[in-house]
C-alpha cells in the first residue's frame, strides 16, 4: 500500500536526516518505527501524510503522491501532539471529522477505541481541560472517527498509563486484522512487542530489524 | 455517541463564531473612535503637516503591498491551525472549502486593522474630523482587505510550475503596481478615484486567491501552524518573550532552502559574521532598507515634521537591531558556543567585526553629513541614531531565546515580563528622544557646541559614537556575562 523509493529528507542536499531505500508496507501490517530521539521517525510520518516534502526520492500511497486527494482519503495521521479544535468538545470533533469524510457518525474504529480506552468521560469535554494522556486519547479518537486504510501514529502512547497502552495496542492489532495498515513511531516496549514488523533508523538509514514478529 | 452531538457541533460553532465576530466588531469600533483622540495628543506634541501625513499614507500603501507580496514568497500571510490542517486539509475534500472562510475572516481582520490605523494616522495631521477620517479609513480597509488574498496567490504561485506560477505571481504583482500607482497619482488616499482602484484590486485579489486556494502548499501551512500553536500556548502562559520568538519564526520560513543551523555540522562562512539564526543577506537587506529610508527622509527635508521624525527614529531602531543582534544572538547561545568550542572564538570575532563594520559605515555617513551639510541637523539625527542603536540592542535581546540564567533566577513568567518590559523601554526611549529633540529640550547644538566649540566635531564623534556602540554591544551581551559569572 505504501511504497518508499529512495526517499531522502535533509536540511540541505548535503545534510541527510533520514534515508529510506525501497520499502513496501502492506494492508494488515502492524509496523513500529524505532530509533533514538531526533533520528527522523516523525519526519518520515510527516512525509507520508503529506505535511512535509522529501528532499529527493518519493513515497506513494496506493500509487498516489502523499497529500493527493486519494492519499488523504486512505490515510489518517495522529501527530505527536494531537491536533484538536479548541472550540469543540471531543465528541463534536469526532462527528465533525466523520462528516468531512461523508459519514453521519464516527467510524466504527473510533467506537471500538472509545470502549477500549474507557474514554466516555472525555466526550463532552473541551481540549483545554484535558491532561496530556487524556489529550492523547482524544487525538486517537478523533483520528479514527473517519474511514481509513492506513493509520499513522507518531508516539501515540506517550502519556498513556500502562493499562491504556496495553488495551490500545490490542485495539491496533484488531485494526490490522480488519486489513488496515498501522504504522507507529514509538520506543515503548509494549507497542514494539505488538508489531508484526519493526523498522529502525540508525545513522539516518531506515532498516528492517525484525520481520514477521510473532 | 448520539446524533445530538452533531446538532450541538453546528450550533456551537456558529455561536462561537458569531460572538467572536461581534466582539471583533466592537473592538474595531471602539478603537476607531478612540485612537484618533490619542493621535490628537500626539499631534499636539509633534505637529505634522497634512502633506507629510498624505505622504505617509502613500508610502504606507506601497509598503503594505510589497510586504504582503514578500510574505507570500516567504510562506504566506494565512494562519491555519493544526486541527484544521490535520482534519480538514487532510480530508478528501476541496481545501478551498476549508480555507475560503478562513481567508475571508483573516482578510476582514486585517482590513479592520487597516481602517483603524488609517484613522489614527489621519489624526496626526491636525484638524481631524471623523467624516474626513472615514474616507481614509475606507481606503485603509480596502488595502487591508485586498492584501491577504494577493499574498495567498503569490504563496501558491511561487510554489507552482509553469503558467500557473506566472499567473498567480504575476497577477498580484500587477495589482500591487496598479494600487501603488493609484496611491501616487490619484490624489488624496480617500479620493473617489483611489477608492475605486482599491476596490477593484481588492476584489481581483479574492478572484486570484480563489484559484490558488485548492493548491495551497500544505507543508508550508503545517510548519507555520506548529510555530503558531507554540506562540499561542506561550501567550496563554503569559510568556510574552517566547510568544514573540515563536511568532517571528512563524513568519520567517525561507523562500529557498533553510537558514537553520544543522546540529553538529560545520559552520559555513557567512555564519561567522551573521547572527546564528539568520542568513546574512536578509540582515543586509534590512540594514540597507533602514539606511535608505533615513537618507530619503533627510534628502526630502522631512525631519521637521513630527510624523517623519518618528519614522526616522524607528528606522534607526531597526538599524541598531541589525547591528547588534549578532552579538545578542551569540549572548544567548552559551550552549551553542560550548558545543562548538573550537569555532566559538571565530564566531565571536566575526560577529563583533560585522557589527563594528556596519556601525563604522553608518558613523562615517553621519559624521560626513554633520560636517559637510548641516551641523545641527546632522548632530541631532546622529543623536537619534545613537538612541536607535541602543534601542535596537535591546530589541535584539528580545528576539533571542530566553537565557537559562534568567529563567533560573526569576522563573519563566518573571523572566518573560522583565525581557518584555526592557524591550518596550527601547522604542519608548527613541520616542522620548524624538520628542525632546524636536522641541529643543535636547538640542544637539547646545549639547555639543558650547563645550566642544574649539574642538573638531569629528574628533568628538570619534570618541562618543564608538562609546555608544560599545555600550550597545555590552547591553546586548549582558546576559552572557551574567551566565558566565
Amino acid at each position: 500500500m505504501i511504497k518508499l523509493n529512495r526517499l531522502k529528507k535533509g536540511y540541505s542536499v548535503k545534510t541527510t536526516i533520514i534515508e529510506a531505500h525501497n520499502f513496501e508496507f502492506d494492508r494488515g501490517d502492524f509496523i513500529a518505527i524505532t530509533g533514538p530521539n531526533g533520528t527522523g521517525k516523525s519526519t518520515l510520518l510527516l512525509i507520508l501524510s503529506g505535511l512535509l516534502d522529501p528532499t529527493s526520492g518519493s513515497a506513494t500511497i496506493d500509487g498516489n503522491a502523499p497529500g493527493s486527494r486519494e492519499a488523504r482519503a486512505a490515510l489518517s495521521f495522529v501527530p505527536d501532539r494531537p491536533a484538536l479544535f479548541d472550540d469543540l468538545t471531543i465528541s463534536e470533533q469526532m462527528f465533525y471529522v466523520a462528516r468531512l469524510h461523508g459519514l453521519k457518525e464516527p467510524y466504527e474504529a473510533a467506537i471500538d477505541l472509545l470502549d477500549t480506552l474507557d474514554a466516555d468521560d472525555l466526550l463532552d469535554r473541551f481540549p483545554h481541560s484535558l491532561s496530556k494522556g487524556q489529550r492523547q486519547k482524544a487525538g486517537l479518537l478523533v483520528a479514527t472517527s473517519r474511514p481509513f486504510d492506513a493509520l499513522l501514529l507518531d508516539e501515540p502512547v506517550n502519556g498513556l498509563d500502562r493499562d491504556s497502552t496495553t488495551a490500545f495496542v490490542d485495539n491496533l492489532t484488531a485494526l490490522t486484522e480488519d486489513d488496515k495498515l498501522v504504522l507507529v513511531s514509538s520506543h515503548i516496549d509494549e507497542v514494539i512487542d505488538g508489531c508484526t514488523r519493526v523498522l529502525s533508523i540508525e545513522d539516518g538509514q531506515l532498516t528492517e530489524t525484525l520481520e514477521d514478529n510473532p | 455517541m448520539t446524533t445530538t452531538h452533531e446538532h450541538s457541533t453546528n450550533s456551537r460553532t456558529a455561536q462561537s463564531r458569531l460572538s467572536d465576530d461581534l466582539y471583533r466588531l466592537y473592538l474595531v469600533a471602539i478603537s476607531w473612535l478612540l485612537f484618533p483622540v490619542y493621535g490628537a495628543v500626539f499631534a499636539a506634541v509633534l505637529p505634522s503637516s497634512p502633506e507629510s501625513v498624505e505622504w505617509v499614507f502613500t508610502i504606507g500603501v506601497i509598503a503594505v503591498q510589497l510586504g504582503w507580496l514578500w510574505s507570500g514568497i516567504r510562506g504566506g500571510p494565512m494562519m491555519v491551525l493544526q486541527g484544521s490542517i490535520v482534519h480538514e486539509l487532510l480530508a478528501p475534500v476541496s481545501p478551498r472549502q476549508t480555507l475560503a472562510p478562513q481567508l475571508l475572516r483573516q482578510s476582514l481582520a486585517w482590513a479592520a486593522i487597516g481602517a483603524v490605523v488609517s484613522g489614527f494616522i489621519t489624526s496626526l495631521g491636525g484638524q481631524f474630523t471623523f467624516a474626513q477620517a472615514g474616507r481614509v479609513s475606507v481606503a485603509g480597509f480596502l488595502i487591508g482587505l485586498g492584501s491577504i488574498p494577493w499574498g495567498v496567490s503569490v504563496m501558491t504561485g511561487w510554489r507552482s510550475p509553469g503558467q500557473r506560477r506566472t499567473m498567480l505571481v504575476g497577477g498580484p504583482v500587477l495589482a500591487a503596481l496598479i494600487t501603488s500607482a493609484a496611491a501616487l497619482t490619484a490624489g488624496p488616499v480617500g479620493s473617489n478615484v483611489s477608492l475605486a482602484v482599491f476596490t477593484v484590486t481588492s476584489l481581483a485579489g479574492f478572484g486570484f486567491a480563489w484559484m490558488a486556494l485548492d493548491d495551497m502548499p500544505i507543508p508550508s501551512l503545517w510548519q507555520r501552524a506548529r510555530r503558531l500553536e507554540s506562540a499561542r500556548s506561550a501567550f496563554l502562559e503569559v510568556d510574552l518573550h517566547r510568544m514573540l520568538v515563536d511568532l517571528r519564526r512563524a513568519g520567517e520560513s525561507a523562500p529557498i532552502g533553510t537558514t537553520r543551523l544543522p546540529t553538529g555540522r560545520w559552520l559555513s562562512g557567512w555564519r561567522w559574521a551573521a547572527p546564528i539564526r539568520h542568513a546574512m543577506p536578509w540582515s543586509s537587506i534590512r540594514l540597507v532598507a533602514g539606511v535608505a529610508a533615513s537618507v530619503l527622509l533627510i534628502a526630502f527635508d522631512a525631519l521637521e515634521h513630527g510624523v517623519w521624525l518618528s519614522v526616522f527614529g524607528v528606522a534607526w531602531l531597526f538599524i541598531g537591531y541589525e547591528i547588534t543582534r549578532g552579538l545578542a544572538a551569540l549572548a544567548d547561545h552559551v550552549g551553542f558556543v560550548s558545543h562548538f568550542p573550537g569555532g566559538s572564538m571565530r564566531l565571536l570575532v566575526g560577529q563583533l567585526a560585522a557589527s563594528l563594520i556596519f556601525g563604522g559605515v553608518l558613523i562615517a555617513i553621519g559624521a560626513a553629513w554633520s560636517i559637510a551639510i548641516d551641523f545641527e541637523l546632522g548632530a541631532g539625527a546622529t543623536l537619534l541614531a545613537f538612541a536607535g542603536i541602543l534601542g535596537g540592542a535591546m530589541q535584539a535581546r528580545l528576539g533571542s531565546p530566553p537565557t537559562a540564567t534568567f529563567m533560573q533566577n526569576y522563573g519563566i513568567q518573571m523572566a518573560a515580563g522583565l525581557l518584555w518590559a526592557r524591550a518596550a523601554a527601547a522604542p519608548l526611549a527613541v520616542l522620548v528622544m524624538v520628542i525632546l529633540s524636536f522641541h529643543g529640550y535636547i538640542d544637539p547644538g547646545q549639547i555639543v557646541i558650547p563645550e566642544l566649540a574649539e574642538f573638531d566635531f569629528t574628533g568628538a564623534a570619534r570618541g562618543v559614537i564608538p562609546a555608544v556602540l560599545i555600550g550597545a554591544a555590552l547591553a546586548a551581551i549582558q546576559p552572557l556575562e551574567n551566565a558566565l559569572r
